[in-house]
């Protein structure tokens, strides 16, 4: 389905995203990622809020469970695929799956700040700071993985919405200190 | 139309400047959770699961084939990568390939590979795959997520034989039994049992000159759904009734008296589904071990009527 775009869109979204930009290079606001509080549907219902709201949930969604998964580096948690599809889930569970394989778990607190700078019906993106200085990687049997300090990553994520759920679709985050 | 076209080029410029603001992002090796889902860390040698479409648009999509890798083992039995340096024949539990990166199998389960969106067609195996760099104090690109290598192995190794041979087991189907024969009867015994045929130990071998591997699976417990929302778990195939058994005597391993006739359920019959899980193990090399196991399945419909029924006939 080809959506038209507008003038008024165009604009409006070359607005936030230099809002949303501003936010990312000041560091923004630290929240914790949380899960959506419609805990009654998967992923992020269209009907109750507005589409770029639902995308925020749904991506934080995403986020909530990716660290819960995270902890025992489990590559089948039901909830990533509440939150997440086609590319964003084959990223995450391939991931979680690398995590295993080698031993690995991550432990400790993120801080997002997620923004949506384009918003349609049925599709909106997302720009981030993750702030993983205190997500760090341990080994299984408990000690630190590695000296290497934690960060913040530039991330952007594309979220759709399928029969009225939000997923991300697509999810990109960069190297550490790049926001 | 001729509104349209500028808005549209707008747009795409807009989708242009945030594209090429992603693709300076330098390669950093991060100490936090994120570095597995870190897409600057997707080489289109180690490419990771779930990046192609972020990063770079002529990247496959981490499917590849293990023809150019095979054969990792030179003549001298040293393992050596593409410009004939020799390397470590193994790293970190996984074998190095005629690539010079390093390969281990790894064993996903149904979601896993659902997620990755779903098994290919053909032979092949699914493997963690890691390239090392080659320089002193070269930060290595770490484990990039499960790739499907198509064809032939892309190492050769016991522990990726076992999984060959796996692949090659054909285990028989599941020919269920509930007796005594006919409709079942409320509160009397029936005895569950499975046909000898679909409870007995499967091999296969797969083998490259020099190493030979045999996997076995070997049925350890069969789990009778009993339609009702009972289950019965039993650890052997169970003991056939024969005729002139008491019908008031219980199954001596494997059996189930239904409290409630059928006439409820849908068709006025319950559906009987019996699992059976097989361990699977292998040796060969002078090593062996256990990997993930199979199972197979069956069904039978049986209905349940209430003993007044029978007296009546």
């Amino acid at each position: 389905m080809m959506i038209r775009p507008t003038l008024t869109r165009v604009t409006v979204a070359l607005i936030v995203t230099a809002v949303a930009l501003a936010g990312c290079r000041s560091g923004g606001r630290g929240t914790q990622p949380t899960a959506p509080a419609s805990s009654a549907t998967p992923g992020a219902s269209a009907s109750s809020v507005g589409p770029g709201d639902a995308a925020v949930m749904a991506y934080r969604g995403l986020w909530a469970a990716f660290v819960e998964a995270a902890k025992t580096s489990d590559p089948d948690a039901p909830d990533i695929r509440k939150y997440a599809s086609d590319n964003a889930l084959k990223l995450i569970v391939g991931g979680l799956v690398s995590n295993r394989e080698q031993g690995k778990v991550v432990k400790g607190n993120l801080v997002l700040n997620p923004k949506a700078t384009t918003v349609s019906a049925t599709e909106a993106t997302i720009l981030d700071c993750v702030d993983a200085t205190n997500w760090l990687e341990y080994k299984t049997s408990g000690e630190l993985w590695d000296n290497k300090p934690g960060g913040k990553h530039r991330t952007t994520a594309t979220v759709k919405a399928v029969d009225g759920t939000w997923k991300v679709s697509t999810f990109n985050l960069e190297g550490t200190g790049t926001c | 139309m001729l509104t349209r076209m500028p808005l549209r080029l707008a747009g795409a410029g807009l989708a242009g400047l945030v594209t090429a603001v992603l693709l300076v992002a330098a390669p950093a090796f991060a100490g936090d959770g994120t570095g597995s889902v870190d897409c600057s860390q997707s080489t289109p040698q180690n490419p990771k699961p779930g990046c192609d479409a972020n990063a770079r648009s002529g990247d496959h999509d981490g499917t590849t084939t293990g023809s150019k890798a095979g054969g990792q083992r030179t003549g001298d039995g040293k393992c050596r990568n593409p410009e004939g340096q020799e390397i470590p024949c193994e790293r970190d539990g996984a074998w190095a390939g005629g690539d010079g990166c390093y390969y281990k199998p790894v064993d996903l389960s149904a979601d896993t590979i659902a997620a990755l969106g779903g098994q290919p067609a053909g032979e092949g195996g699914w493997y963690e795959k890691t390239c090392y760099g080659t320089g002193p104090g070269d930060v290595t690109t770490g484990f990039g997520g499960p790739v499907w290598i198509a064809g032939a192995p892309p190492v050769v190794s016991p522990q990726v034989l076992a999984r060959q041979a796996r692949a090659r087991l054909t285990l028989p189907d599941v020919a269920v039994r509930v007796n005594p024969s006919g409709d079942q009867l409320v509160g009397l015994p029936s005895w569950l049992s499975l046909d000898p045929a679909s409870w007995r130990p499967q091999s296969a071998t797969a083998s490259v000159p020099g190493i030979s591997v045999t996997a076995t699976a070997t049925p350890t417990q069969a789990v009778w759904s009993m339609g009702n929302g009972d289950s019965v778990v039993c650890h052997g195939p169970g003991t056939p009734w024969k005729s002139g058994t008491d019908p008031m005597a219980a199954s001596p391993d494997c059996g189930y008296r239904y409290p409630r006739s059928s006439a409820g359920a849908p068709g006025g019959s319950y559906t009987v589904t019996v699992t059976i899980s097989w361990q699977v193990t292998w040796a060969g090399a002078g090593q062996g071990g256990t990997i993930p196991g199979l199972t197979t399945t069956g069904a039978v419909q049986v209905r349940v009527a209430e003993s007044q029924t029978v007296i009546t006939h």
